[in-house]
Formats: C-alpha cells, sequence, structure tokens
C-alpha cells in the first residue's frame, strides 16, 4: 500500500487520519507544520500528501504554490467549506479536496481514487486472504489455485470488503457502495451474497459478521 | 399639480383680477371727473356768453325798445358773438318761443324734445354724426321768449377714454406677461429647496445614507434642510452602527463554528472508528483520548461561552474590596496549576481598597495570570501589582515570549490565539482576553498592553472612575 505524508496541526484530526488509513494498510508520516512537512516529504517521499490550508508557519496553499510537493499528488483537508478554497485548492494543482468532518469511507475511497489515477499501475495485484488468491484488476479470483467463479455483484461486494478492510460497513452501505444508491432492494440481498463469497472462497474466518453493525473484513 | 404651479395660477389669477377692476375703476372715475369738468366750465362758459349777449342786448334796447322783436337784429348781434367764439369751438343758437333765429348748427328741433322745462338752465350731452356735443340752454333774463343755447365739442373725452383703455390694455398684457416671468423665476427660487430635499430624500431612501443637502438660508425651508441633514446624520450613524454590531455578531459565530469544528470533527471521527474499525487496543485508547479531549474542549467552550453571555448585563453592584483579599483568592485559585509548570506568582499590593465586583475581577485575574503563565518558561515568575498613580491600577507582568504590536492589536477579538497548539495544551479556547477586556469596560477601566518579543509583557487595568 501507499506511503501517505499526513499534515494538520490539530493533533487530533492527525491521528484521527492515520488510524483510519493505517485501518487499510497505508503506511502514514505525520507533520504539524509547514516546515514539518517540507522535511518530512525530503525525508519520508510520501506518494500522497494529506495537506490542511490552515497551517502554522506556511500554509497549505503557499506550500503547493512553491512546489514543495513536487510530483507528489496533494488532497487538501479544508475545515471551511467555502468553494472558493475548494476551487483555489483545485487550481493550485491539488489532485481533490476532503472537507471536514469526514467520513471513513469516503477519505479512504478519495485517497485510493487520487492514488489509482497518479500511479495507474500501483494496484497492488493479488490479495491474499486465507486459502484465497484475489486479482481485483483482472477481477480473478483462486481458491487452492483453481479459478473461483464469482458473478459480478459478488466481485464488486468482495472489492468493496477488501478496499475499507477493518472496517465495519452497515448492509445498508454495502447496498449503496455495490448495488448503486438507486437500487430499490431488501438489506437481505447483502447477507445472501455475503453468505456465498464465504462459501466460495472459504472465507468464513475473514467476513466477520458485528453485532448490529454490518460486515467487517479482517485482515 | 406641483406646488409652485398652484402658487402661481393663484397668485396670477388675483394679481390680473386686481389689476383690471383698478384699471377699470381709474378709467370710469377719471371720465365722469372730465365729463363733469366739462360741464362746469360749458355752464360757466354760456353764462358768460349770454351776459355778453344780454348787455348788448341792453344796449341795442337803448335805441330801439321792440329790438327783442326783431328777428335781423337779433341775428345780426348773435352772429358778432359767434364769430368770435367759433375760434374757442363753440357754437351759439338763439330761439325766439322755440323758433330759431340764428343757429351755427343744423336743424335740431328733436333737442327741445329732451328739455324738461324750458324755463330753466338745461344741460344735454348728445352724440351728433360721430361727434359729442354738450348743449347748454337757457332763457334770456328779462326776454322770456328767448332762449338761448351753447354747444361745445366735448368728443375729447370719449377719445380720452377709448386712449386710456387702450393704454391699459398694452399696459395689463405687459404686466401680465413680466408678472409671470417674475413670478416663475421667483417661485422656482423659492421652491428649489423642496425638489432638492424631495430627491436627497429618495435617494436616502435607496440607501446613500451618506448624502446630505446643501441649503444655505435662513427661512423655514433652510431650517427644514437643517434639521432633514440632522436626521440623515442620526440615520446613517445608526446604520454603521447597526452593520457594525451585525458585522460583529456574524464575525464571531463563524469563528464559533469553525472553532467547534475540529471538537467536531474529533468526536465524530473517533467514536465512527470505535464502531466500526477493527482497530488494536492501543490505537483504541488513542481514539479515547482524542474523544474526550475534545469532549472537553466543547465543555471548556460552552463555560467561556456563557460566561460572555453573563458579562453583557451591567455590574449593579459595586462593593469595596479588600485588596489583600483578592490577592490570596487568586493565589488560592492558581498555585495548584502554577505549581505544576514551576512558575511562581508574586503580588505586591499598595492599595488597600478597591471598588468592584469581586468575582469578576477574580476572573480578570486569573485569566491574566494564566495568559502570562502560558508566555513563561520553567522557572520564570509571573508578577501581579496593586497600587495607585493618578487612579487606581491592577497590573501583570511576565519575563515571557512576549507579543508582536499586530499580535497585540488582535488579543482582544474572540478566538485569537497566538499559539494555538501551546493555548490548547491547557484547555484554552481564545475567550480569555475577551473576558478580560469585557470586565474592564465594565468597570470603567482601560486596557493597556505593553509587550516586547522577547522580554515579556505587562497588561494594565487603568480603572478612571474608581478608587
Amino acid at each position: 500500500m501507499a506511503k501517505i505524508l499526513i499534515v494538520d496541526d490539530e493533533k487530533a484530526i492527525n491521528d484521527l487520519l492515520l488510524l483510519n488509513l493505517s485501518l487499510v494498510g497505508h503506511t502514514c508520516c505525520q507533520a504539524f507544520d509547514g516546515n514539518g512537512a517540507v522535511d518530512a516529504i525530503n525525508r519520508f517521499k510520501p506518494e500522497l500528501i494529506l495537506l490542511d490550508v490552515m497551517i502554522p508557519y506556511q500554509d497549505g496553499f503557499s506550500l503547493v504554490e512553491n512546489g514543495a510537493q513536487g510530483d507528489i499528488p496533494v488532497i487538501f483537508l479544508t475545515a471551511r467549506d467555502s468553494v472558493a478554497d475548494k476551487v483555489k485548492g483545485l487550481r493550485l494543482g491539488a489532485d481533490d479536496y476532503i472537507t471536514k468532518p469526514f467520513d471513513a469511507v469516503e477519505l479512504i475511497a478519495r485517497v485510493d481514487a487520487v492514488l489509482r489515477r497518479a500511479y495507474k499501475s500501483s494496484e497492488q495485484s493479488d490479495f491474499i486472504i486465507g486459502d484465497a488468491v484475489i486479482n481485483i484488476s483482472q477481477r480473478k479470483a483462486r481458491l487452492d489455485n483453481n479459478e473461483v467463479e464469482l458473478t459480478n455483484r459478488e466481485f464488486e461486494l468482495l472489492e468493496v470488503l477488501i478496499k475499507n478492510r477493518n472496517i465495519a460497513l452497515s448492509r445498508q452501505k454495502l447496498l449503496d457502495l455495490v448495488w448503486g444508491y438507486d437500487y430499490v432492494g431488501d438489506t437481505r440481498t447483502v447477507d445472501v451474497h455475503i453468505t456465498k463469497l464465504r462459501k466460495k472462497l472459504r472465507l468464513e474466518k475473514y467476513i466477520k459478521t458485528v453485532y448490529k453493525l454490518g460486515y467487517r473484513m479482517e485482515v | 399639480m406641483k406646488l409652485w404651479k398652484k402658487i402661481f395660477l393663484g397668485t396670477l389669477i388675483i394679481f390680473v383680477a386686481a389689476f383690471d377692476v383698478g384699471a377699470f375703476l381709474l378709467t370710469s372715475f377719471a371720465y365722469d371727473y372730465n365729463r363733469e369738468r366739462e360741464t362746469e366750465i360749458a355752464v360757466r362758459e354760456q353764462s358768460v356768453i349770454l351776459s355778453s349777449f344780454t348787455s348788448s342786448l341792453l344796449r341795442a334796447e337803448h335805441f330801439d325798445p321792440e329790438i327783442s322783436m326783431n328777428k335781423a337784429r337779433l341775428s345780426e348781434i348773435m352772429s358778432s358773438l359767434s364769430n368770435y367764439y367759433r375760434k374757442q369751438g363753440v357754437q351759439l343758437a338763439l330761439l325766439v318761443n322755440f323758433e330759431h333765429i340764428y343757429s351755427d348748427f343744423a336743424d335740431l328741433d328733436d333737442l327741445w324734445l329732451e328739455c324738461e322745462d324750458l324755463q330753466s338752465k338745461n344741460v344735454i350731452d348728445k352724440r351728433v354724426d360721430d361727434k359729442r356735443l354738450l348743449f347748454v340752454s337757457s332763457p334770456v333774463p328779462d326776454y322770456p321768449q328767448l332762449t338761448f343755447v351753447y354747444c361745445r365739442d366735448i368728443s375729447a373725452i370719449d377719445e380720452f377714454r377709448s386712449e386710456i383703455s387702450r393704454f391699459f390694455v398694452i399696459l395689463n398684457v405687459i404686466v401680465i406677461v413680466s408678472a409671470c416671468v417674475l413670478l416663475f423665476l421667483l417661485l422656482k427660487h423659492i421652491t428649489r429647496p423642496i425638489t432638492v430635499l424631495n430627491d436627497m430624500a429618495a435617494e436616502i431612501a435607496d440607501g446613500s445614507y451618506d448624502k446630505r443637502v446643501e441649503i444655505k438660508s435662513s427661512d423655514e425651508l433652510g431650517q427644514l434642510a437643517k434639521s432633514f441633514n440632522h436626521m440623515a446624520e442620526s440615520v446613517e450613524k445608526n446604520m454603521i452602527s447597526l452593520k457594525k454590531s451585525a458585522e460583529d455578531k456574524q464575525q464571531f459565530i463563524d469563528d464559533l463554528a469553525h472553532e467547534m469544528k475540529t471538537p467536531m470533527t474529533s468526536v465524530i471521527g473517533y467514536s465512527e472508528y470505535l464502531k466500526n474499525a477493527n482497530g488494536s487496543k492501543e490505537n483504541q485508547i488513542i481514539a479515547l483520548e482524542h474523544l474526550s479531549d475534545s469532549m472537553l474542549r466543547l465543555k471548556n467552550l460552552s463555560e467561556e461561552l456563557m460566561k460572555l453571555t453573563l458579562l453583557r448585563e451591567e455590574i449593579t453592584e459595586l462593593k469595596l474590596i479588600e485588596v489583600d483579599k483578592l490577592l490570596n483568592a487568586l493565589e488560592v485559585t492558581m498555585k495548584p496549576s502554577l505549581d505544576t509548570r514551576n512558575i511562581k506568582l508574586l503580588t505586591e499590593a499598595t492599595l488597600e481598597y478597591f471598588v468592584g465586583d469581586e468575582a469578576l475581577l477574580l476572573s480578570l485575574l486569573t485569566n491574566l495570570v494564566e495568559n502570562a503563565a502560558r508566555a513563561s518558561k520553567s522557572g520564570d515568575c509571573v508578577t501581579v501589582r496593586v497600587y495607585e498613580s493618578e487612579s487606581a491600577i491592577i497590573e501583570v507582568e511576565d519575563k515571557g515570549i512576549g507579543m508582536e504590536q499586530e499580535e497585540i492589536e488582535k488579543i482582544t477579538a474572540p478566538f485569537y490565539r497566538i499559539d494555538k497548539s501551546r493555548s490548547r495544551e491547557f484547555g484554552g479556547v481564545g475567550l480569555g482576553m475577551s473576558i478580560v477586556s469585557r470586565i474592564a469596560t465594565l468597570h470603567n477601566a482601560r486596557l493597556e498592553i505593553e509587550s516586547e518579543k522577547g522580554t515579556g509583557t505587562v497588561v494594565r487595568i487603568i480603572f478612571t472612575t474608581l478608587k
């Protein structure tokens, strides 16, 4: 997974980003002001920077204007939901922005999207979960070296669970992410597909049912 | 209809009517007067001519007693008189028993029809052809059968009348036209301030509150303009202060929203994390710590806000405070927190008593000492002095990091913090100096800050009315 530099002067927010990104396997480094960010870029050589706008010494905008980030993609974190700020950030060459407060799943999806765009080939080829080997880019899953037939929906569900591993996703959230927001159906559909996935790939130990919440891929 | 038009038409109608009535009365008075004078002259002249005729007659009678019957002789006398008076525009006639003996003018039989009594003097005003003639007839004294007729041309008074009428018509036109022009200009001049005021009122109503009228006359309109400007001024002043207070409130709300966003984000983020994530025990503890810190920050924020809200009301009761007691209370409150940071608190008081609200002044001192302590490093000391120099002064001094001039200017603004992370370490929310400034204002005191980067800060509360 990717190396990510988190720059935010609020320790609480910085830690929150770190905890969430660590869950899905990213390696993170923290900086708390503009000068620390420049240091960390040189030392840590991140693949992505999450940059708060309002930080001491050098604010996020001037940091990007000065080109401190080089070729590294930048996602701005902004506490203000001012359109002007977002536009300014994007104009300066930011790849995306995230407004506080943010949702963990949204954060991970945006980070993934920016990483995928910036490093087209970097999608990790094989995920090994128990006895199963899953290749997301080829949309193939194997169990004991034998290819397993999965329906489109089953594969998309598996992909969402892998990408948000270690985070519990509610049935409704899974419906929204896999079936789409306009899908009118029972959350029981999710249960049926989860059962099939567990059986086909022998994932009973990894796809956990979390009481009152939903499902979580634990690796 | 506009005001000036109303006044214009009204004045014009009255003026023209008065002028014309006056002209008419003047003309007819002059005419009557002239006619009377002409009549008087005619009567007098007739008497004079008659008496000269009578004397001629008497003289002739001396030679010829029957003369009054001798038509040819009478005619001769008349003709000599007539020839003499004709040059003066007078014509004469003589009748005997209503029969013409001598006449300068044409047949005038019908004239007698108008005479009421031929035995007395008659005056007849008559138009013949295109002339106006005044006849005066009377019997010759001592000769009742003779009637002496005198005639005078008085066409001149008619001419005079028509002449003067023509003159008045021309004068009327000239006077009306010039009155129109002068009245128009005068009214325009008088009503101009009204138009100006009206336009300005419309402009001010549309939002140009800085507009003023410029009318420098001293009449009622000038006074109205003055009052109008006065009104516009207070409206503008109120608008500005309302705008300012609305802006300040908006700024406060914006800042408050911003201030709340970070702890809110943490609370939501960490509770989601604890609920959904399969994190390690260690990470869960980190999350819980941040969660409780954020809650604490929100609690502090709401408490400080509450204080600031309560301070909006005026102090009703000022009491005599013992300075020693106040400083003791300060030490008791601050000691534990200062000890942990290894910062000493020194107090010096040369003033024994003080008028104020004890609880509020303690809160003010606590805030100032806390700020001083945050600027200081371990081992430093914070000094609080209460003394008198012209007026009572409370002073808090530290030897800490100090501030820049621009930071001093912003220090009393709500939520302004020089070092965010350092302030938060001690649970600050950025309202301390706002509260200090508010308490100072409630005591009619003035805040004075002296500071230099690197050498320290002195904050003075200078009481202006209290001792």
